[in-house]
C-alpha cells in the first residue's frame, strides 16, 4: 500500500512548476556542494530564509533538492581538485582524486553520480518504508552507545587515512577531539582552553576548520608545489560502464545499507557514513591495496553511502523529530517553520506526509542523476584552468563560505590557523581527515561519556553491558588491532573451521561440475 | 614499513616532541580545571580532556620511541642545507602564497570586498605569471565582482 501512496504522491509532483523548482534547487545544491565551505547545511539554511514566504510544498521541495544536490555536489571538487566540497565527500577524495590524476576524471564523476543516485534510492526506500521500524532501532542508542560510536568513527578514520602508519591517523584524530574541547562545554558551562579569548567560548565552528584543513592546505600546496604535474584532462565516457556497476552490486547494497543505518543514528551524519562504508569495502575487496590509489570500489562505496545517509538521516527527522545529520537539523527547523510537525504524531496527524516527503526526495534524486550526468563534461573544464588562476578564485569563495556562517572575522582567522596546522600535518605525514572528524565528534564523545557516567552514578558497567556497546567495542578493537599479527592469527584460528567447511563445500561443487 | 619509518624518523622525532609537550600542557591545564565535587568527578569538565590528553601522550611517546630507534634525534642542519631550503622555489612560492592570504585576510572588512578580492586575485596571478596583465585584470575584476554580486545581492549572504 505504501508503494501506491508513494507513486500517487510522485505523480502529483510531475507538473512543470514542481519540476522546475526541483531542477533549480538540485542544481543550486550541486553548486553549493561543489564550493568548499558552502555545505549542504549552509545551503539549506540560506534557502530556508529565502523561501520562508513561499508555499510550504514548494519550499520543502527546494530544501530537499538543495540537500540532495549539495551532498552529491561535494564529490565534484573532491574528484577534480582533491578538495571535498562538503565533509561528506572527504572519503571520496581518497580514490576520486587519484582516478582524476590518472586521466579518469570523467569516469570517476560518472561513477560518483551513479553511486550517489543508487545510494539515494536505498535512502528513499528506507525513508518511505522503514521509517517506523528503523526509528525504533535508533531510539535504543543511549549515551553509552553514542560514546562508543564516536570513538569508533575517529578510530576507523585514523586507520583509513593513514593506512601505512595508523598511529599518525589516531594521533590526528585524538588531536581533533582535544581541539573540539575548546570553548564552553555543555554540561557544566565551563569554558575550557579559552585563555580569556571570548570568541573561543563558542569553540571552533566546523566550517572554518574544514575550509582551513582541506581547502587552504590544498590551495597552498597547489600554489607552492612547482613540481606537481598538471591536472590531467580526459573527456572520455561519462556514463559509467554497466559492468562496473553490476560488478559492484554487493558493494553498492552494503554501502547503501551502512549509509542508511549511520544516517538514522542521530547526529552522526554523511561523513562517518562514507568512511565506514569505505572501510567495509576495503576489507571486503580482493584488491585492498588499490584503495587510496584510485580504487573504483572505494569511490562507489563512499559516494553510495553518503547519499544513502541523506535518506537515513531524514527517517528520524520525520518519525522522531530528531535530526540524523547537521543538514537534517536545519531541514527539521525549516519543516517547523512551514507548519509541518514532524515526530511520532506525524503518522497520525498527516499520514500521507511521509509519502509526499519521500516523493519529493525521489524526484530530487532523479534530478540529481540527470543534472549530474548532463553536466559532467562542462565541469571538466575546471581542470583546464591554470591552478595559479583557479586556486586563488577558490580561496575567495572559501572566504565567502567561512564568513557566511556567522559573519565573524574570527572564523577567517581560525580558517587560516587550521590551514597552517593542516599544511604542517600534511608535510609531516599526518592525515587531516581524522583531525576534522575528531573536531566533529569530540563534543558528542565528551557529552555522552559524562552524561552516561552521571546517569550511572559514576559506574562504567553500563558502557560495556548492552549488545550494541559490545558490538561497537569489538569493532573498535578490530579497527585498532585487527591488522596486528597476534590478533589476525587468533581470528584466523577462530574462523579456521568455517574456512575449512567453506572450502570443502566449494570442492564438492567443483567435483560435481 | 620499517623503511618508511626510517625515512620519516627525523620529522617524526620533531613531531613527537611537539606532541608530547602539547599533551603534557593539555593534561596540566585539564588537571587545573574545577572539579564540581557535588556532582562527582565524572561530571567534571576535565574528565574528557584528561583521558584524551593521556591517550595522545601515549601515542606521542610511541612515535618518539620509534623515531629514536631509527636515530631520528640526529638532526643537524648544515649551512648548505639551510641555503638550499631558503633558495628553494617551493619555499618562495609558499611564502608568497601565504603572505597574500594573510594580507587579503587583513584587508577584508577594511576595504570593499570586491576591491580586496580583485587585488588579491590580481597579485596572485601576477606573482605566478599565469597570464598577461590585461587578461589578469579582466579575470580578477570579473571574478571578484561576480562573486560579490552573486552572494551579496542574489543569495543575501553577509560578506566581509
Amino acid at each position: 500500500m505504501g508503494l501506491v501512496y508513494l507513486f500517487q504522491e510522485f505523480i502529483k509532483l510531475l507538473n512543470v512548476t514542481d519540476l522546475l523548482y526541483c531542477l533549480f534547487s538540485v542544481q543550486l545544491g550541486i553548486i553549493f556542494g561543489m564550493l568548499p565551505g558552502l555545505t549542504a547545511t549552509v545551503g539549506i539554511a540560506i534557502l530556508t530564509a529565502l523561501t520562508f514566504k513561499w508555499d510550504p510544498g514548494n519550499a520543502i521541495l527546494v530544501l530537499i533538492g538543495i540537500y540532495v544536490g549539495a551532498i552529491y555536489g561535494g564529490s565534484r571538487t573532491a574528484i577534480l581538485l582533491n578538495i571535498p566540497g562538503t565533509p561528506a565527500s572527504a572519503a571520496t577524495c581518497l580514490d576520486g582524486f587519484p582516478l582524476s590524476r590518472t586521466g579518469k576524471a570523467a569516469e570517476a564523476l560518472g561513477l560518483a553520480t551513479t553511486s550517489s543516485f543508487l545510494g539515494s534510492m536505498v535512502g528513499l526506500i528506507a525513508l518511505a518504508f522503514l521509517t517506523p521500524l528503523l526509528a525504533d532501532t535508533a531510539l535504543k542508542f543511549k549515551s553509552y552507545e553514542v560514546f562508543w560510536l564516536g570513538v569508533f568513527g575517529v578510530a576507523i578514520c585514523g586507520n583509513l587515512t593513514a593506512a601505512t602508519d595508523p598511529l599518525k591517523g589516531w594521533i590526528s584524530g585524538i588531536l581533533g577531539i582535544l581541539l573540539s574541547f575548546v570553548g564552553m562545554e555543555a554540561i557544566q558551562g565551563y569554558g575550557r582552553f579559552t585563555f580569556g579569548v571570548s570568541e573561543l567560548m563558542a569553540g571552533f565552528s566546523i566550517i572554518p576548520v574544514l575550509v582551513g584543513t582541506y581547502a587552504l592546505v590544498e590551495i597552498l600546496s597547489n600554489l607552492s608545489d612547482v613540481e606537481t604535474p598538471s591536472m590531467v584532462t580526459q573527456i572520455g565516457r561519462v556514463l559509467p560502464r554497466f559492468g562496473d556497476i553490476v560488478k559492484n552490486w554487493v558493494n553498492i547494497v552494503r554501502s547503501g545499507l551502512i549509509g542508511v543505518f549511520i544516517g538514522i543514528i542521530p547526529g552522526v551524519g554523511e561523513n562517518i557514513g562514507s568512511y565506514v562504508a569505505y572501510d567495509f569495502a576495503k576489507r571486503a575487496s580482493k584488491k585492498p591495496e588499490e584503495f587510496g590509489k584510485g580504487s573504483i570500489e572505494g569511490l562507489i562505496a563512499s559516494e553510495t553511502a553518503n547519499n544513502a545517509v541523506v535518506g537515513g538521516a531524514l527517517v528520524p527527522v520525520l518519525a522522531l523529530a530528531i535530526p540524523g545529520s547537521p543538514p537534517a537539523a536545519v531541514l527539521l527547523a525549516a519543516l517547523f517553520l512551514h507548519d509541518v510537525r514532524p515526530g511520532p504524531l506525524l503518522m497520525i496527524e498527516q499520514p500521507m506526509y511521509i509519502y509526499t516527503f519521500s516523493a519529493m526526495f525521489g524526484l530530487a534524486t532523479i534530478a540529481m542523476f540527470v543534472l549530474g550526468i548532463g553536466i559532467v563534461k562542462p565541469l571538466l573544464k575546471i581542470l583546464r584552468i591554470k591552478r595559479t588562476i583557479l586556486m586563488p578564485i577558490v580561496f575567495v569563495l572559501c572566504m565567502v563560505g567561512t564568513y557566511a556562517i556567522s559573519g565573524r572575522m574570527f572564523d577567517i582567522q581560525v580558517m587560516i590557523c587550521f590551514g597552517v596546522l593542516g599544511f604542517a600535518m600534511r608535510k609531516l605525514g599526518f592525515p587531516e581527515a581524522p583531525l576534522v572528524l575528531g573536531i566533529i565528534l569530540g563534543p558528542m564523545v565528551d557529552e555522552n561519556l559524562r552524561r552516561g557516567l552521571i546517569l550511572s552514578g559514576g559506574g562504567i558497567a553500563p558502557f560495556f553491558s548492552s549488545v550494541i556497546s559490545i558490538l561497537l567495542i569489538t569493532a573498535i578493537f578490530f579497527t585498532l588491532f585487527g591488522r596486528t599479527k597476534p590478533v589476525s592469527s587468533v581470528v584466523r584460528a577462530f574462523f579456521r573451521p568455517v574456512t575449512l567447511l567453506a572450502d570443502s563445500v566449494k570442492s564438492i561443487f567443483r567435483t560435481r561440475k | 614499513m620499517q623503511d618508511k619509518h626510517k625515512e620519516t624518523a627525523k620529522p617524526d622525532f620533531i613531531a613527537a616532541v611537539v606532541l608530547t609537550l602539547l599533551s603534557l600542557s593539555i593534561l596540566g591545564i585539564s588537571l587545573a580545571m574545577p572539579e564540581y565535587a557535588r556532582q562527582g568527578a565524572h561530571a567534571a569538565p576535565s574528565l574528557s580532556p584528561t583521558i584524551f590528553s593521556l591517550l595522545m601522550l601515549f601515542c606521542s611517546l610511541i612515535l618518539l620511541v620509534r623515531s629514536v630507534r631509527f636515530r631520528g634525534y640526529g638532526i643537524w642542519i648544515s649551512r648548505e642545507m639551510f641555503l638550499q631550503f631558503v633558495r628553494s622555489r617551493l619555499v618562495h612560492n609558499f611564502v608568497a602564497a601565504f603572505s597574500l592570504v594573510l594580507i587579503y585576510a587583513f584587508l577584508l572588512g577594511k576595504l570593499h570586498f570586491a576591491l580586496v578580492s580583485a587585488l588579491y586575485l590580481f597579485a596572485n596571478i601576477l606573482y605566478f605569471r599565469s597570464t598577461g596583465l590585461l587578461k589578469n585584470l579582466i579575470i580578477s575584476v570579473l571574478s571578484s565582482v561576480s562573486i560579490w554580486y552573486c552572494f551579496d545581492s542574489l543569495f543575501l549572504i553577509p560578506l566581509p
